[in-house]
């Protein structure tokens, strides 16, 4: 579970400060699928990234598996987002000159385990339903495609949290549809939190609950 | 196929991606290696050529008439016209002296000959000439028969140049006085290979040179006498000698001076090597910090992303190398070409001689230089902040 309470993030822009989230607190339990939602600039991509480790709040308390992150070192850090994080983008930001195959497996390239586990990748490509589609490069891809692979490298490594940044925001509606569905399923599968963010209510309606953010505050559903 | 990528493969398959770019980095580091290499080589092989053509001229001092030494020296290892003569007499003061255990008469002129006239050495020799090389040995055909009048022995080269055999006959000199060839001799590895030997009498007096000698080659009886000989000749009117040991010592010097020269045209080479892969990495990681900001999401830690855009400098740097040392190899023939044709004195034989060490040595070098300029860009990727990069969508 993922747990954040008293969250703070500011930065600097030229010479005024942008308070980008305000004293926010949340909680996710396993197996459950949160909907972020908030208009553009709300601090949604900020909280993803803070409880994603990738970037320091200013202040507040973050505990990803029980463990206090926000002070951690950046080696840390990062055997944190390589063990218990999984990360999807609005652009699936797949690496084009790999294949999609190689592209699942790459967070297992970088947590060492190139000699092992040489399956998990296929088998998580044939759990979002591209078995057949391991051996093409991105460009040879659909969008909703490539964002099946993305949610495939998100979850190889078999994360207790996966955050998803607009994962539907170059999609069309039937693509949407499905890889709401899709977290539906993993989320059922692996037991996994997944904190989401989405400007689409409709899709946002497929969430066990909604988070909503307002300039940077809370405005509800922010206990699990 | 792999499904876990691993490093090698994450950092050539990024080198794709720019197909033109990285062909030029490579290209650059290539160019360097190859001028690093190449006068490295080139010195190693010039001594060692150098070295063989002395130690087979089968004399230790070469008497000539009064000018530069130097050039006269140089003329009669080459072969070609020399412009001053000796008396003929001065041989028999020469060979009476006791220091002297052998020597030998020698008239060279060179002229055009055959049918497509290439340009010829002729050397006027005697049967002294065999005792000072008893290695040239007849390939086919038989020594100048009598006083050999009208008759010619091909060096080795030469009878291919002019695809003449035994029994043909060649015009020769200024009048095109026919002779018959009399003789091939084996391949030395020498000059001589590429020369016409004539008997000395007819060659003097096929150049209208009657009693004129190019000069005399000599050998003594001790090394330990050279100076005191070389003293006895500065008495002598109109003649001057010079050791084989001085012209080394004078041609190395000048290879030795032109190679600081080349190693300073590497060096700066290589620096513009390393900009220019310091150019494409530093490119090739500011378009791609989105992908390194997604790597450190996805578990990449700094050192990852340090060491994957060091391992790609490597990868470029490597290439470049092996094309350079392949480019010497192959190119080295027209550098000697060229070589042959605008340096005063080149010795026969291989000029560019790669050993080893020396290829492994500018492989080295080049592979270091290039990763050392994959520094700067290698600590950009490892640096690059995964949030604000993240925020920005493609």
């Amino acid at each position: 579970m993922a747990e954040i309470s008293g969250l703070w993030k500011s930065y600097s822009l030229s010479a005024e400060t942008v308070e980008a989230l305000r004293s926010v607190d949340l909680v996710l339990q396993p197996g459950e699928m949160v909907a972020l939602v908030g208009s553009s600039g709300s601090g949604k991509t900020t909280l993803l990234s803070l409880l994603g480790c990738l970037d320091r709040p200013t202040r507040g308390v973050i505990r990803v598996q029980g463990l206090e992150v926000q002070d951690l070192r950046e080696r840390e850090l990062t055997q944190v987002r390589r063990k218990q994080i999984g990360f999807v983008f609005q652009d699936s930001a797949l690496i084009p000159t790999i294949t999609a195959l190689e592209n699942v497996g790459l967070p297992l390239s970088f947590a060492g385990k190139s000699g092992s586990d040489v399956e998990a990748p296929r088998l998580m490509l044939a759990q979002v339903g591209l078995a057949e589609k391991g051996t093409r490069y991105p460009a040879e891809l659909s969008g909703g495609e490539r964002q099946r692979v993305a949610i495939a490298r998100a979850l190889v490594h078999r994360p207790s949290l996966l955050l998803a940044d607009e994962p539907t925001g170059n999609l069309d509606s039937e693509n949407g549809h499905r890889i709401f569905a899709l977290f539906r399923e993993l989320v059922a599968a692996h037991r996994l939190c997944v904190l989401v963010a989405t400007h689409n209510a409709e899709l946002a309606g497929m969430a066990d609950r909604r988070v909503h953010l307002r300039d940077g505050r809370m405005v509800n559903g922010g206990s699990g | 196929m792999q499904a876990i990528p691993g490093y090698f493969r994450l950092a050539t398959s990024d080198l794709r991606r720019r197909p033109l770019r990285t062909a030029l980095a490579i290209l650059g580091v290539a160019l360097s290696t190859t001028l690093l290499l190449g006068t490295v080589s080139l010195h190693t092989g010039y001594v060692r050529a150098l070295d063989s053509t002395i130690e087979r001229m089968g004399y230790q001092v070469l008497v000539t008439a009064k000018g530069c030494p130097y050039e006269a020296a140089s003329l009669v290892m080459r072969g070609g016209n020399v412009p001053m003569y000796i008396d003929e007499t001065t041989f028999d003061t020469i060979l009476e002296d006791p220091d002297v255990l052998e020597a030998t008469k020698l008239f060279m002129q060179g002229m055009e000959a055959g049918d497509a006239n290439h340009l010829m050495v002729f050397m006027g020799v005697d049967d002294r000439f065999r005792n000072l090389k008893p290695w040239m040995s007849l390939q086919r055909g038989s020594w100048f028969s009598g006083s050999g009048s009208g008759e010619a022995i091909l060096g080795y080269n030469a009878a291919a140049t002019l695809a003449l055999n035994v029994g043909d006959r060649l015009p020769v000199g200024p009048t095109h006085r026919p002779v018959a060839i009399h003789g091939v001799f084996d391949r030395s590895g020498t000059q001589d290979d590429g020369m016409i030997f004539l008997p000395l009498p007819f060659a003097q007096e096929l150049f209208d040179r009657q009693g004129k000698l190019t000069g005399v080659g000599v050998r003594l009886k001790s090394l330990d006498r050279v100076q005191a000989f070389l003293e006895k000749m500065f008495n002598l009117p109109s003649v001057q000698a010079i050791t084989m040991t001085q012209f080394r010592s004078t041609v190395v010097e000048f290879v030795a001076t032109s190679r600081i020269l080349l190693m300073l045209s590497a060096l700066v080479a290589s620096f513009i090597g390393a900009l220019g892969v310091l150019n494409a990495m530093t490119m090739s990681v500011a378009e791609r910090l989105r992908e390194f900001g997604l790597m450190k999401a996805v578990g990449a830690s700094p050192s990852d992303l340090f060491g994957l855009t060091l391992l790609e400098t490597g990868c470029l740097g490597l290439l470049g190398a092996l094309l350079g040392t392949l480019m010497t190899a192959v190119g080295g023939w027209g550098l000697e070409a060229l070589l042959r044709q605008v340096v005063p004195f080149v010795p026969p034989g291989r000029l560019i001689v790669i050993d080893t060490v020396s290829a492994v040595g500018s492989i080295l070098a080049a592979l270091l230089l290039a990763m050392a300029a994959g520094l700067y860009p290698a600590a950009r990727a490892a640096l690059v902040r995964p949030a604000p990069i993240l925020r920005q969508v493609a």
